[in-house]
Parts: C-alpha cells; sequence; structure tokens
C-alpha cells in the first residue's frame, strides 16, 4: 500500500472523530463556522468508502481463502471486541445466556453502537471484494470511464429529485447506496487522468465545496441527500481522494510515522466512540 | 448449439415470455375487480392463484436480466442506442397517449410540464413501474455484463449463494421487523435480473433441478397462505424466487418439443409481449367499460371473464401490434428505399 493511502487513512480518521464530537458536543447546528466545517467534515463517509473500495479490491489477489481470513481477523474480529467493550459500558459485564443473547442480537442487528452502522457496509464490501475486483479487472478504459461519468451522473439524476421533492422510479440501478463510493475510489485511482482532467477534477472539487456550504448554510434541510449522494458530495470526494493520492512522501522519516499511524486508524475508529461515552 | 437446436431454445423463452405476459393481464383483469372476489365463495382460490400469477413480475425481469446480460456486445453507445429506441421511445409514446386520455390536450405549456413531472416519477400509468425498474438495470448492464461472463462456475455458484443470503436474511429482518444491516447489498433489488442469467449459465444438474421443483412446492403453499391468511406480513421474496425458478426451468427446460410444434405463432407472439404489455391498460379499460359487466350479469363468473378476456386481449393485441409494425417497416422501406442513392451514380460510373 502506498503512503499517501495510509495518510489518507489517518486524515479520515481525525476529521471522523472531529465529527462525532462535534455531533456529541453541540447536536443542534451552531452558526456559519460549525455548519460549514462540519459540511465539510462530513467528507470522510463516502471517502471512507472510496478507500474502502481501493483498498480491498487491491488487496484481493485471487487467493480468496486467504483474503477472508485477514478481513476475519483485521476486520471482524475488532469489530466484535469493540462491540463487546461498549456493551460492558453500557449494561455491565455478567457471564450469563442474556448477555451473550444481547450481545448477539445487537451485532446481528446493529444495535449496540448507533456509530459502527458503517461497519456493517464495510463488512459487506469486504464480502463482495473479489466480485467487484473481477467486475473491475474486465472493463476497459474506455469502460471505466464510462462507469465514472455514470456514477456521477447518476448520483445527479438522483439529487435533482431530492431537491424536486420527486419520487424517483427509476429503481433498479444497483448503485446508489455506499457501494457507489466504493466503486468510486477505485476508478479514480485506476483511471489514466490527462494533466487537464486532474486540473479540472480539483477545481470542481473546489466549486462544489462553495456550493455545498452555500446549500448548507441557506438552504439548510432542502436538499437531504447533500450528506451523501450528490453532485457536489461526489465531485468533491473525488477532488480530495484525487489529490491525496498524488501526494508524496520523501523523507523516510515522515514515511515510517503515517504507516505506524495509517494502520491503527481503523482501531482508533473503533474506540473513539467508546472514549467518547467516557468524557461526556 | 446448432441452428436448429438454437431456435428451439429460443422457442422455450418465447413460450416463457407469452406465458408471463398472459400472466400480467390476468393478474390486472383479477386485481381491479376485488368486489367480485371478495363477494364470492371461492374468492380465497382466486387469491391463491393471483398470488402464483404474481410471479410474472419476477420471471419478466429473470428473462430480461438474462437477455440483457447475454446479449451485450461490448458496444456501449449502440447498447443504449438499442435500448432507447425499443424500451424507452414505446413507453414514452405510449405515456402521452394515456396522459392526454386522462387529462386532455393542452396548448399552454402546463400540460409538457406536468406530463415531464408525472412521467419520471412513475405518475402516468402505475404498471409501468416495471419499465422504471429496467432502465435502472440497463444502465448497469455494460458493467454487469463483462463480471459475470469472466466468472467461472464456482464463482458463478458462490455469488448466486451470497445473493440468495442476503435476499432471505432481508426476509428474516422483514418478518421480525428488525433492521437488515446489509441493506447496502447493492444486488438485493436486482437480484431476480441475475437469477435468470445465472438459472442458464450455472450448471444445474438434474437432481439439483429436481431438488428445485421439490423445495418450490411447498414454499408456493406457504405463498399462497400467507397471501390468504396473513396479507400485512411482508411479502416474501425467497419464496417468489423459489416459485420463478420453478416457472423458469421447467418451462425453459422442459417445453422444447410443445414450443418447436408452435415455434411460428411463439415467436410472432413473444416478439410482441413487451408493446403488449405497454398497451394492454388502454385496452383492458376498454373491456371493462363495456364487456365485463355484460359477461358477469349473464354468467357471474368473473374468474371466468378474465381468463377469457386476458387470452383475447394477448391475441388480438399481436396480431394488430404486429400488423401495424408489419405497415411502417414496408413504408419506412418505401420512402427511405427511394431516398437511397443508387451504387452506380455513388461510384460515379
Amino acid at each position: 500500500m502506498k503512503t499517501s493511502t495510509y495518510f489518507m487513512r489517518i486524515i479520515l480518521c481525525i476529521c471522523a472523530c472531529v465529527c462525532l464530537v462535534m455531533d456529541a458536543v453541540s447536536p443542534v447546528k451552531q452558526g456559519i463556522v460549525w455548519t460549514v466545517s462540519h459540511n465539510l467534515l462530513d467528507s470522510y463517509y463516502p471517502l471512507m468508502f472510496m478507500l474502502c473500495g481501493k483498498i480491498f479490491l487491491e488487496r484481493y489477489d485471487g487467493k480468496v481463502r486467504t483474503f477472508y481470513f485477514n478481513g476475519f481477523y483485521k476486520i471482524l474480529l475488532p469489530f466484535l471486541a469493540a462491540s463487546m467493550v461498549v456493551l460492558i459500558t453500557k449494561i455491565g459485564f455478567s457471564v450469563s445466556i442474556g448477555f451473550m443473547r444481547d450481545y448477539i442480537k445487537g451485532v446481528a442487528f446493529g444495535g449496540i453502537e448507533e456509530n459502527y452502522s458503517f461497519l456493517y457496509s464495510v463488512i459487506m464490501i469486504y464480502i463482495l471484494a473479489p466480485f467487484f475486483t473481477h467486475m473491475m479487472q474486465s472493463l476497459s478504459e474506455q469502460e471505466k470511464r464510462f462507469f465514472f461519468f455514470l456514477l456521477i451522473g447518476y448520483f445527479t439524476f438522483f439529487d435533482i429529485f431530492v431537491i424536486l421533492d420527486m419520487k424517483l422510479a427509476i429503481v433498479g440501478y444497483p448503485f446508489l447506496n455506499v457501494t457507489g463510493y466504493v466503486m468510486l475510489g477505485y476508478l479514480i485511482d485506476h483511471i489514466e487522468w490527462k494533466k487537464s482532467e486532474i486540473r479540472m477534477i480539483l477545481f470542481g472539487g473546489l466549486a462544489s465545496a462553495v456550493i455545498s456550504c452555500a446549500e448548507a448554510v441557506w438552504f439548510d434541510g432542502r436538499n437531504w441527500a447533500l450528506d451523501l449522494y450528490c453532485l457536489t458530495r461526489a465531485v468533491m470526494c473525488a477532488a480530495v481522494f484525487l489529490l491525496i493520492s498524488k501526494m508524496e512522501f520523501r523523507t523516510k522519516s515522515a514515511q515510517k510515522v503515517i504507516i505506524g499511524l495509517g494502520k491503527s486508524a481503523y482501531y482508533i475508529l473503533l474506540l473513539c466512540p467508546i472514549l467518547l461515552r467516557f468524557v461526556i | 448449439m446448432d441452428g436448429k437446436n438454437k431456435q428451439s431454445y429460443m422457442h422455450t423463452y418465447g413460450l416463457l415470455r407469452i406465458l408471463t405476459c398472459f400472466s400480467v393481464v390476468f393478474h390486472h383483469m383479477i386485481s381491479s375487480n376485488t368486489s367480485y372476489i371478495q363477494a364470492v365463495s371461492y374468492g380465497w382460490i382466486i387469491v391463491a392463484l393471483d398470488n402464483i400469477l404474481m410471479c410474472n413480475n419476477d420471471l419478466f425481469f429473470m428473462l430480461s436480466g438474462k437477455f440483457a446480460l447475454e446479449r451485450y456486445d461490448g458496444r456501449i453507445w449502440n447498447y443504449y442506442k438499442n435500448k432507447l429506441l425499443k424500451i424507452v421511445l414505446p413507453m414514452v409514446l405510449v405515456s402521452v397517449l394515456y396522459y392526454f386520455k386522462q387529462n386532455g390536450f393542452r396548448t399552454d405549456g402546463l400540460s409538457f410540464a406536468d406530463f415531464v413531472q408525472k412521467f419520471f416519477a412513475n405518475g402516468i400509468l402505475g404498471y409501468l413501474w416495471f419499465v422504471y425498474v429496467l432502465i435502472g438495470f440497463y444502465l448497469i448492464v455494460p458493467i454487469l455484463a463483462p463480471m459475470f461472463r469472466s466468472m467461472k462456475q464456482k464463482q458463478l455458484i458462490a455469488f448466486t449463494a451470497l445473493m440468495m443470503s442476503a435476499v432471505i436474511s432481508d426476509d428474516i429482518c422483514g418478518i421480525f421487523h428488525v433492521p437488515f444491516v446489509f441493506s447496502s447489498f447493492p444486488f438485493l433489488d436486482i437480484s431476480t435480473f441475475l437469477l435468470g442469467y445465472l438459472a442458464d449459465h450455472i450448471d444445474i444438474k438434474k437432481k439439483c433441478e429436481y431438488m428445485i421443483y421439490a423445495a418450490a412446492i411447498p414454499a408456493g403453499a406457504v405463498s399462497c397462505y400467507m397471501a390468504v391468511a396473513h396479507q400485512d406480513m411482508k411479502e416474501l421474496c425467497f419464496l417468489r424466487a423459489l416459485m420463478c425458478c420453478f416457472v423458469y426451468l421447467l418451462v425453459t427446460r422442459h417445453t422444447t418439443k410443445f414450443s418447436e410444434l408452435f415455434g411460428g405463432w411463439i415467436r410472432r407472439i413473444s416478439n410482441q409481449t413487451y408493446y403488449i404489455y405497454l398497451l394492454h391498460g388502454l385496452v383492458q379499460g376498454f373491456f371493462y367499460q363495456y364487456a365485463w359487466n355484460i359477461w358477469v350479469i349473464l354468467y357471474q363468473l368473473p374468474f371466468i371473464a378474465a381468463l377469457f378476456l386476458a387470452s383475447v386481449i394477448i391475441f388480438c393485441m399481436a396480431a394488430l401490434v404486429s400488423a401495424f409494425i408489419r405497415i411502417t417497416q414496408r413504408g419506412c422501406k418505401r420512402m427511405f428505399g427511394r431516398l437511397q442513392v443508387p451504387e452506380i451514380q455513388r461510384s460515379g460510373k
């Protein structure tokens, strides 16, 4: 994995933690600065799935068992352990059938910690990664570009319907969910962009950030898809993803620090809600 | 597969398309007369039968998924152009027709804006929801087709197992009214489309095929029981998927001789099923307005009336649509044939 990927993990982890703290401290929106910063930091969520797309789909090398085994002890086990800790902080520990029932029920239906809901999507993406890898590897450069614009286009199409308060009838499209961002993450990294295209995406990202913030401040509640499935969010995330993935860290000491911190980002993210529970 | 085998293979799918189209029309004939169903003593039989007929949507999806994923040839824009001409354009025309039938024609520009708004939100004709879902799926076919084609047998089986376990989990969560945590599984909504392709491309052995048949019978019984006794419960997609697989495999694998015998008829009617589907509401409205009441007053048999009228709609509309297509094709040939510059003139000789 490249150093820039670890760096992105750190940035996303920080953004996620700041967002969680902001939500916990001040759940009601306060002023323009709060709204703008929260709106920008909220990009961590789609970016996290984009990063998942890049990491998981690149990691799979055809060996299914090894791939799933790695996922089991790197993603699932820490999640199960963190869920157990959260449950203990909530109801206390006891060696009883009731406790185990609560634990299994909580893990199976996502009721233990609200902030862990994204992990179910991550697990699902991990399970599907061999198939997605197959899909992406069988696409030509032209098809990859087409898919990229289809994903962005469909988000836009959906957002227009939300803004106009209309029901979207075209529902057989499978990527109007977080997997859309998973695909986007992989595609951004694997399409051979020209320099002019990179510049356009970065400029588009900047413009999207301005529009998105303006929307959040002056048209609050009008566009409920603003956080996730809309053109501005998708372009903004694409720009940030592209920008960070093109970063290079030349000094070895910087690389070491970034890789070390990046590796523990997932565990920090798991522990953050538990720490928040103690602090607040 | 040689020419003859391929033809009979296509005829079996044609037969399935006709059966599916028939059950759509029949279902709509029955469901538009719920007062009769409630009134008659054998109403529960009609409800149970209607529940089995409801497999029609999924069977259509299975057929669409199979053909869309199989026939995509790698040319994206050509593919979309074809779909636009064959699927979207007729749908728009039918929607315009229905819209003006319902609202009348206005020249103040309001009707156009209203039409566009209703068209995109499926507010003109309820049963066209099927086509909207189809369009959503067709959008992604150029991406999914290469994936499925490059998959090996083991991968196809693993994918089917994964997809069906997601469907079953979603059903179980629905029964117990608990959230399905893996709801972002992208293939949940298009599982029936993919099932059509998978059912044909996985080497299902005879033993396994009979096991599916054996499982589908109790699945059908449970589904019918739920439709009659527990209408408030969530519709179980897994049971329906089993029922659909039963019909799909039975018709496509065991009706070869029958399909060969009536090959010509099957081909002619099955080519028009999409147009029959689009237009059947209009014709059904006409029948319902004039023929239905007379029949029921005379014979008191709404069920037989629905069966008879559905058959009449299918045959008459197939004949009308194919005649219309033939006439317009001839007209186009004549018009554009005249416009074509002869080969000798083009080469300058």
